[in-house]
């Protein structure tokens, strides 16, 4: 949730001060009291004391939404799992669907949030990842076209004769060179879309308030037809 | 606290979704046009709390404030909170869809059981009792509401013993976080602003004659 919560907490924090401040002077209706109610500062000192002072006990993290994440390497698929907040998804179980939606394989992800399975046909894969507590993620991984090459070349590869066979295991290797290589280029930025999809801007907090604001606008209205009758 | 979408089984998302439908439909009726106001800003509060991550050394947390849902709204919190998951999940992705009825009565279900607790204030007679009374209902509502996910996760197969272990494991610190937090904003409008808070002995709004 990166850049935008400082600004926020600022704001916030802004709008708080503001607000209190205002009704610690309603509090006070004499005339006298132009200067913020002294008691009313030593709350908040002790409320904001309290409330820092709470945030010492929160060690353990309060689970946050998961994201998966897969990409081919070879025929073997790479599962990774970790929370919006960067934490990895450890000992979370993955659950590999069909196309047809048999399930393929199952299994846990190990301390890097991570799950190896190989593939060995050419579909659509569904890979869900539950990390407990009713937090499950899934990521669509298209075998397609890869692991399409690597069947039918090691298929030809067999049927080949020896010379044909070694130039064609070359050829492999520099496929599943240059394979890795993106598929662990890739991976950094996939997570950066996946976080941007997620990310709330202050924007699109405000556009949720004004929603509510609107929707309950309109119920008032309608109400306050009815009453008018 | 939120169930994603593609866990739960359809029947589950069907009491959810009528659940909801009956619980909201009791806990709005008679609503007064002067209440629109106060359920309006709190929704919004509620709304905004859970999206405003706030980083803890590697990892971070947000607030659920349900229990202030309850303090402030009474029975209104429900609808309240309703509205809240449902923009949540529409705009945000927060849950899902068709899982706004679960996570609505797990919500909801501990933002009434906060305005329950908040209510035992009246069987106690102590000097700043709403902040006491506040912090109860601000972690009541967040462990009521990890029961109820339990409970929602025991029809996929876990066991509830388990899973209410582990939830309420993991909601520990925000459960502290939440009753500091509900505890001191009762506390700050039991002496601003007495009135707005939920089941105090002070006439409706709308009983009251005009002065």
């Amino acid at each position: 949730m990166g850049t935008t919560i400082p600004e926020l907490m600022n704001e916030m924090g802004v709008m708080v001060f503001r607000l209190s401040f205002k009704n610690s002077l309603i509090t006070q209706p004499s005339f006298k009291s132009s200067r913020p109610n002294p008691v009313a500062m030593g709350r908040r000192g002790a409320i904001g004391g309290l409330f820092a002072l709470s945030f010492l006990f929160v060690g353990t993290a309060h689970a946050h939404k998961v994201n998966v994440f897969a990409y081919l390497e070879g025929n073997q698929v790479y599962v990774q799992g970790y929370f919006m907040d960067g934490k990895k998804a450890k000992k979370s179980t993955v659950i590999v669907y069909g196309e047809k939606g048999e399930r393929l394989t199952e299994g846990l992800t190990n301390d890097e949030g991570e799950y190896v399975f190989p593939v060995s046909a050419k579909q659509e894969v569904r890979i869900v990842l539950n990390a407990g507590q009713g937090h499950q993620a899934e990521y669509v991984l298209s075998t397609g076209d890869m692991v399409g090459d690597e069947v039918s070349k090691a298929g030809s590869a067999s049927a080949a004769e020896t010379m044909g066979n070694q130039s064609a295991v070359v050829g492999g290797d520099v496929d599943a060179v240059v394979r890795h290589a993106v598929a662990a280029g890739m991976m950094p930025l996939a997570k950066e879309i996946a976080e941007l999809k997620e990310r709330r801007s202050f924007s699109d907090i405000i556009g949720g308030v004004g929603f509510i604001a609107g929707i309950l606008g309109v119920f008032a209205y309608v109400k306050s037809r009815k009453q008018l009758k | 606290m939120h169930i994603s979408d593609g866990i739960l089984s359809g029947p589950v998302l069907a009491v959810g979704f009528v659940g909801t439908a009956i619980i909201a439909g009791l806990t709005l009726r008679k609503m007064d046009i002067e209440e629109i106001p106060k359920v309006s800003v709190i929704t919004a509060v509620f709304f905004v709390a859970s999206l405003i991550h706030v980083p803890i050394g590697p990892s971070s947390v947000h607030l659920i404030l349900n229990g202030l849902v309850g303090v402030v709204l009474g029975w209104r919190a429900f609808p309240a909170v309703l509205l809240g998951i449902i923009l949540q999940a529409i705009l945000f992705g927060h849950g899902g869809v068709s899982v706004i009825g679960v996570n609505t009565l797990m919500m909801g279900g501990g933002a009434l059981a906060g305005y329950g607790l908040w209510q035992l204030r009246h069987f106690v007679s102590m000097g700043r009792k709403e902040v006491i009374f506040g912090a109860l209902a601000g972690g009541g509502a967040v462990l009521v509401s990890g029961l109820i996910l339990s409970l929602a996760l025991v029809t996929t197969g876990e066991q509830f013993n388990v899973m209410a272990g582990a939830v309420l494991l993991a909601h520990i610190p925000i459960i502290i976080v939440e009753a500091f937090v509900v505890g001191a904003a009762a506390g700050f409008l039991a002496r601003v602003r007495p009135q707005i808070l939920a089941g105090g002995n002070t006439t409706p709004l709308a009983d009251r004659t005009p002065a």
